[in-house]
């Protein structure tokens, strides 16, 4: 762009929109706190619901002889779990809820560029949730396509929900990808724009840079769902033939012919492998903070971390098919995407490297959103290195379709973002409500959650290498693979599951306990460096800081900086203010 | 400042600071609305991408028909290219604060645009009393999937039209956000002019 | 406790791995390769994962919070990260190179594999062999009738002698290289054999194919492992590994096409010859 930066000496005000009744205060607000809290409590309360069809299914898969779901029912489960995880709770939560909290906050500004907007982004989105919701109550109930919803069967008559479950569940995809675009230009144009002064893009805290990437990534890769979703509703409502060709249903001759199942899994996977970043890049950003943050040092490595969250982001547009190895397409493909699949985890491994050297030599606070970092070290690792049997493309052979990739997908980007979040949860609780949470609950829910999930998914690997296929009702009498040892384990893994189920409940227990009795958190209670922290109320109030907006002097790392009396400086505290330590007389700079 | 290198900074350094401190906190100097619309379009141009892609994908087997083109598909894209131009004359009225002349320009673009969508479905008709349904053949499915597609994205357009006629009638002020909001109502014209003409080169093309 | 814990962790998962009960059935077909590079990224990948969680554990010991420390103040290491980098991808170039070499081999039959069609459908397993001139006919999903459940084209000279196995048993011969050739008439299946540890999607409107040389004779389940409809669990069949002579036996008990049509011709004219006599 040719146009140049003009610097100003403060950025105009931006007019900030007053509520005028009850209703634009607190259910129609334009804040975006509050719309952060709504899309939070919505994501929460639309997972619960999943959450509790994994209950069933996991009852259902140790004791098949109990049958305490029919297989229709099974299928139209492991269905709306999968899809309402990945879409309407996780990418939610990191970018309708995180991102509309902390952006405005981090970067320094009032409230999001387009307010109005971002009010609208989140009904569109409740009415996605909704529509999706009503699935369970039509004829037929939800779909039961199984969340990747391969055609031809999502339409077919041997596939639960195929009546209107799901027409509804593509219409309500389609709902929620325009509501994401509204949001997604807000949190792309805030960041870009509305920071304040002094507020270099590279000052930012690794957090906005996840959301920043990730939200870019999704503004990209959601169209592709969008086109997927619609041509299928032409496929199944006008009868077309864009992804149908001509086939039997139950030995009637269907009039479809000419279609391409493989097209719509290209299209599927073009989404939905940006969609894995989209849910791994916010987290990566908010447990590089959180780790630096406990353990008072500055993020090792700070710009190797934003090129690899840049270049993560730029790779995960090419390694879609690694998804397809076995799906019949034209099987030198496979070599290609191998190859970018195994050199995304370059930067991956890099990012955990740096994690980890910011430990060391750190002064590491286990508290409880670092023990929430910690677990997502080890389940983040172990899902990343079992992506280096999937992503290699004669490894996948075996592996694909059984539980080794349940257990993989669940470990990397279940489990490890989920760690995230709730680690995020318990940090940035005293910010939200003003109270902290409470300390034993907490620790109770991590060790329970952590342990519990790696207890889950660590053994599901080995039902993987016996041969066991995902997506089974049942496994019913297979001599060779299932033997009774394989049920046992079932049986233990549905244990562990139910385990970190009801340490859920205590996680809600503990946030709304808390919001009444907690005790009242001091100001900046773990003592951080960027912008959320330093606004005059906390919580923060509509408008976000006081009379003047913040001036940043410095980066969000400066932890433990030698000179300075206090073991962080505050990303506005110029240099001249800051205490120094005896004996120094200037930061970094001892007495002679 | 290229992306690399701002990625490419250290923000730790003292020497770093004293340029950073500096900073205005805005990547861009363009207007919000502006940049607003420039990322609009950019993911309806990868929407409208994607589905070339999966024509062309889909172009790939062997049921494919070519597509009978009707003569009135000439006649609306010279419609839509004046719509476009209309456009073009309102932003230049509007910055010389032409109100009036601006209005008459506006209502002239929303007018061919209206005329455009008659067309278009006028075009729909005569394709289904030739037969040629959706359910055909996909390159049918595809003309009727694209063309709605860009009809409703021209709908969404008369929207931020009906707006920006309105304010014209609310004038109070020689406010330079009227020129301004006429300007990127004629931007997202030409923008979808140009989808067209590109969709429209795909069709015949195949 | 956190690095007690973390500890436990990391041996007790390298403690699983090495003593699991769970792990994949005797294998079955040529593809060991496949198992050894299933081995070397289990050796590879267990050993960064032990050192990096080692080292972090050792951090959380070592570095742990107490009044008197202050943590150092190091913005980033030049030199740590190229090291860091270049092992890395010289690690993940050790995995893949290996898997690539097998893969061009897992995609590349042999010529003189016998043609094997599998053809799926909601919820079981047809198999197609080539009969005595060693081709296979066409097909067409739009030919399948009750009387052509396998859609078979019949003016195709190269499909009368294909022998059909419909729902049944498929048998091969002990070392004997197979291409599958796949095809389904529905929905996406996956035909897999555990044993075999091959596997590939069915896919309506196209053919997909991989091979394998059965090394071991006995009976093995096919699974599917494409979700494919509420019957998927219970889409089984079996394939059953034969030395030559079992192999020769089973084979000529097998109808062709022609035969098969020309029984159910003469059924037909049966059913016309009773109707009339009555």
């Amino acid at each position: 762009m040719s146009e140049s930066i003009i610097p100003e000496s403060e950025l105009e005000e931006v007019e900030l929109y007053h509520p005028k009744s009850w209703w634009t205060e607190k259910v129609f607000s334009q804040d975006a706190k509050l719309i952060a809290i709504q899309y939070g409590l919505t994501a929460f309360a639309i997972g619960f619901v999943a959450l509790v069809l994994s209950w069933f299914m996991r009852i259902q898969i140790a004791f098949p002889e109990m049958a305490i779901i029919s297989e229709g029912t099974y299928y139209q489960f492991i269905t709306m779990h999968g899809m309402i995880m990945v879409v309407y709770l996780l990418t939610a939560l990191f970018l309708g809820a995180f991102g509309n909290y902390m952006i405005p906050l981090m970067v320094g500004a009032r409230d999001m560029v387009f307010p109005y907007l971002n009010m609208i982004s989140y009904w569109t989105y409740l009415i996605a949730v909704l529509v999706l919701f009503v699935s369970f109550f039509t004829p037929g109930g939800p779909t039961g396509a199984g969340w990747t919803l391969y055609p031809p069967q999502a339409i077919l008559g041997g596939t639960p929900g195929q009546e209107t479950g799901i027409i509804l569940m593509l219409v309500s995809l389609c709902i929620f990808i325009v509501g994401f675009t509204m949001g997604g230009l807000n949190y792309v144009i805030t960041i870009l724009q509305a920071r304040t002064r002094g507020m270099t893009l590279m000052r930012m805290p690794l957090t906005i840079w996840g959301i920043f990437t990730a939200t870019v990534l999704a503004l990209f890769a959601f169209p592709a769902l969008f086109v997927s979703a619609v041509m299928m509703l032409f496929d199944k409502l006008l009868m077309t033939s864009f992804f149908m060709p001509a086939l039997v249903e139950f030995g009637e001759n269907l009039t479809y012919g000419g279609g391409s199942p493989i097209l719509f899994q290209h299209l599927f996977w073009f989404f939905g492998h940006p969609e894995v970043y989209i849910v791994a890049l916010p987290a990566f950003g908010i447990v590089s903070d959180l780790i630096s943050i406990h353990a008072r040092k500055n993020i090792f490595g700070f710009r190797m971390m934003v090129w690899a969250i840049v270049g993560i982001g730029a790779l995960s547009f090419i390694v879609w098919a690694h998804h397809m190895y076995v799906s019949g397409m034209n099987p030198y493909f496979g070599f290609f995407f191998a190859t970018t699949t195994l050199i995304i985890a370059v930067p991956t491994a890099l990012k955990v490297y740096n994690w980890i050297l910011t430990l060391w030599k750190g002064n590491i606070h286990l508290t409880i959103p670092m023990l929430f970092c910690l677990g997502f070290i080890v389940t983040f690792l172990n899902g990343g290195l079992t992506g280096l049997f999937l992503g290699n493309v004669i490894v996948d052979v075996p592996l694909s379709d059984t539980y080794f990739v349940v257990a993989h997908f669940h470990m990397v980007m279940g489990i490890a973002p989920v760690l995230v979040i709730l680690g995020a949860i318990y940090h940035w609780y005293p910010l939200i409500t003003g109270k902290m949470m409470h300390d034993g609950m907490g620790r109770f829910h991590f060790w329970v959650t952590f342990v519990g999930s790696y207890l889950i998914y660590f053994p599901m690997h080995y039902l993987g290498f016996i041969g066991v296929p995902r997506r089974y009702y049942e496994m019913g009498q297979t001599e060779a693979l299932y033997t009774s040892s394989a049920a046992d384990l079932n049986v233990f893994i549905t244990i562990a599951a139910l385990a970190v189920g009801f340490a859920q409940l205590v996680f809600v227990f503990n946030v709304f306990w808390s919001a009444k009795n907690g005790e009242v958190a001091e100001k900046n209670p773990w003592k951080a460096t960027s912008l959320e922290w330093r606004t005059p109320e906390q919580p923060p109030i509509h408008g976000n800081f006081g009379k003047e907006l913040p001036v940043v002097y410095r980066w969000a790392y400066d932890y433990s900086v030698p000179g300075a009396e206090d073991d962080f400086i505050p990303q506005d505290v110029p240099n001249e203010k800051v205490t120094l330590a005896e004996g120094y007389s200037e930061l970094g700079v001892e007495k002679t | 400042m290229s992306i690399l290198s701002i990625l490419s900074q250290k923000p730790w350094t003292s020497d770093q600071a004293k340029i950073d401190d500096k900073h205005s906190g805005k990547s861009s100097s363009m207007p919000l609305p502006r940049i607003g619309l420039y990322v609009l379009m950019t993911v309806i141009g990868v929407l409208f991408t994607l589905f070339s892609v999966a024509y062309i994908g889909r172009m790939a087997y062997g049921d494919w028909r070519i597509l009978p083109e009707p003569p009135l598909l000439w006649f609306n894209s010279l419609i839509i290219i004046m719509s476009s131009f209309a456009f073009h004359k309102a932003t230049i009225s509007s910055k010389e604060n032409n109100h009036k002349r601006t209005r008459e320009y506006l209502f002239l673009a929303g007018a061919l645009t209206l005329g455009f969508i008659t067309g278009q479905l006028f075009v729909w008709r005569e394709l289904v009393s030739f037969g040629y349904f959706v359910s055909t053949n996909p390159s049918y499915a595809f003309f009727y999937l694209l063309t709605a597609l860009h009809i409703l994205h021209l709908l969404g357009g008369l929207i931020a039209w009906l707006l920006v006629i309105f304010k014209s009638f609310t004038l109070e002020d020689e406010s330079s956000n009227f020129s301004l909001n006429v300007n990127l109502c004629a931007i997202y014209w030409h923008f979808l002019l140009v989808v067209w003409l590109v969709l429209f080169a795909m069709l015949l093309l195949t | 406790m956190v690095p007690f814990i973390l500890l436990v962790i990391i041996i007790g998962s390298v403690l699983f791995h090495l003593y699991t009960p769970w792990y994949s059935t005797p294998i079955a077909s040529n593809w060991s390769s496949i198992d050894s590079t299933i081995e070397l990224t289990f050796a590879m990948t267990g050993a960064v994962y032990v050192l990096v969680l080692g080292f972090m554990t050792y951090c959380v010991i070592k570095f742990k919070s107490t009044k008197k420390r202050r943590a150092d103040y190091e913005p980033e290491s030049k030199k740590a990260e190229v090291i860091l980098t270049v092992l890395t991808t010289i690690g993940v170039a050790g995995l893949l190179a290996p898997g690539l070499i097998v893969w061009d081999d897992y995609v590349s039959p042999p010529e003189e594999a016998m043609p094997i069609e599998a053809m799926g459908q909601q919820w079981y397993w047809n198999f197609r062999l080539p009969g005595e001139d060693g081709i296979l006919g066409t097909t067409d999903a739009r030919n399948i009738s009750a009387d052509n459940p396998f859609g078979m084209n019949e003016n195709d000279p190269n499909g009368k002698d294909d022998i059909l196995i419909e729902g049944d048993t498929l048998h091969l011969e002990h070392d004997k290289p197979v291409k599958f050739l796949l095809r389904s008439i529905d929905v996406l299946h996956n035909f897999y054999v555990p044993q075999f540890r091959a596997k590939m999607d069915l896919v309506p409107g196209m053919v997909t194919f991989y091979w394998i040389r059965p090394t071991v004779t006995g009976n093995y389940e096919i699974l599917c492992a494409e979700l494919c409809g509420v019957g998927h669990h219970a889409m089984r069949g079996e394939v059953q590994v034969d030395e030559a002579s079992d192999y020769q036996e089973w084979l000529s008990d097998q109808l062709t096409f022609e035969a098969i049509q020309e029984q159910a011709m003469l059924e037909r004219d049966n059913k016309l010859a009773l109707n009339k006599s009555n």
